[in-house]
């Protein structure tokens, strides 16, 4: 089993890595809890990014609109890989997560109004959550909606997405029993950038690169079903911001910040890592 | 189609899903300045409901990877209209 999962990983990577923003992190970091104060973390980001968002752009397998011969057609549908990488040296010094699904849905593009564009998404998706070590596995089949809002403007760039998710399935664990899985999450990921900061005049029109990014990913996760040995209570929060500063188009200094618990183990998690980003 | 009409076509979808008019889009203009790529699968589908011959996959794909000027997107749309 764990051999066809870092086969699948593997297949699946190329289809999503040369179309991402964000290929890969790497950085030294702090951590706040535990014992082990110094840490080395890599976060490759495939159609799903912490801190960014898995819903934002990317590669697909399918995206289409049903009938487009019809004028006021808004409807469309998909089909997208998503893979997520994120290990750190400690426990607590990441998510500690591998993740993958592929999400098949709905999307209903709304007209343009004079506050930005959004776009509504419900999908269903099979899904893998690992450790890093592949010992505590999750399996569920989530169904997701939310709502993506984007504005452009000269200065400054918002994106926002929230909605709910519902997530049913098992939890698989070394040389243990397996127990079933649940639970409802509502996401809000808020992402800002500013451009012409540093920029010469003569690039402030062309926006050349974004030079400072800030992304906030802020989850509340309601636990109804779960192992006993995993979760001692229901509710948690996980909080991600990371601010990336590009010296140039592909290669930036990123801060991240890491508060809260996540999947698959939800061990308590609190650090600060600098890193280098690079990026297409 | 005809690339002024075409160019006129990409000009009208960017203009109704950013803040700026026809007017205002240059064809030299990267495609940033006005829709990010975290809308661009929305972008692809917006371009398939003004020109259907296109292959919207593949577009929302080529949207990430290649086409980075409005002017790629006129080039782009034209090779479907010309060879088919």
């Amino acid at each position: 089993m764990k051999k066809l999962l870092y086969i699948l990983i593997f297949l699946l990577f190329p289809f999503v890595s040369f179309s991402q923003e964000r290929i890969f992190s790497i950085g030294y970091g702090k951590t706040y809890v535990e014992n082990d104060s110094t840490t080395v973390s890599v976060t490759i980001d495939l159609n799903r990014i912490p801190g960014q968002s898995e819903k934002a752009g990317g590669y697909y397998f399918v995206n289409e609109v049903i009938d487009s011969t019809k004028v006021n057609s808004r409807w469309g549908y998909y089909i997208k890989p998503t893979v997520d990488i994120n290990i750190g040296s400690s426990t607590s010094s990441a998510p500690n997560n591998i993740s993958l699904g592929v999400p098949v849905g709905l999307v209903y593009d709304f007209k343009e109004t004079n506050i930005g564009i959004f776009s509504f998404y419900i999908d269903g998706a099979p899904e893998l959550v690992a450790d890093k070590s592949f010992n505590n596995n999750l399996y569920y089949f989530s169904i997701n909606a939310y709502i993506k809002y984007e504005i452009n403007h000269d200065k400054f760039l918002i994106n926002l997405l929230t909605g709910l998710s519902n997530a049913n399935g098992e939890r698989d664990q070394y040389a243990l029993t397996t127990d079933s899985y649940g639970r409802f999450t509502i996401p809000l990921f808020l992402k800002f950038s500013f451009w012409n900061t540093i920029a010469n005049e003569g690039t402030i029109k062309e926006k050349k690169y974004k030079r400072i990014n800030w992304s906030n990913w802020l989850k509340f996760n309601s636990v109804y079903k779960d192992a006993i040995n995993i979760n001692e209570k229901k509710n948690y929060t996980f909080f991600n911001s990371k601010l990336d500063f590009y010296l140039t188009p592909n290669l930036g200094l990123n801060i991240t910040y890491y508060n809260g618990n996540e999947e698959p183990i939800f061990k308590r998690n609190n650090s600060l890592t600098f890193g280098i980003t690079l990026a297409r | 189609m005809k690339t002024e009409k075409i160019e006129q076509g990409v000009k009208e979808v960017i203009a109704q899903n950013s803040r700026y008019t026809v007017e205002e889009i240059k064809i030299t203009d990267p495609i940033e300045k006005f829709i990010t790529s975290y809308m661009g699968d929305r972008l692809a589908r917006e371009l398939k409901r003004k020109f259907n011959k296109i292959d919207t996959t593949r577009t929302t794909n080529e949207l990430y990877t290649t086409l980075k000027k409005v002017s790629d997107i006129v080039t782009y749309i034209n090779n479907y209209y010309s060879t088919l």
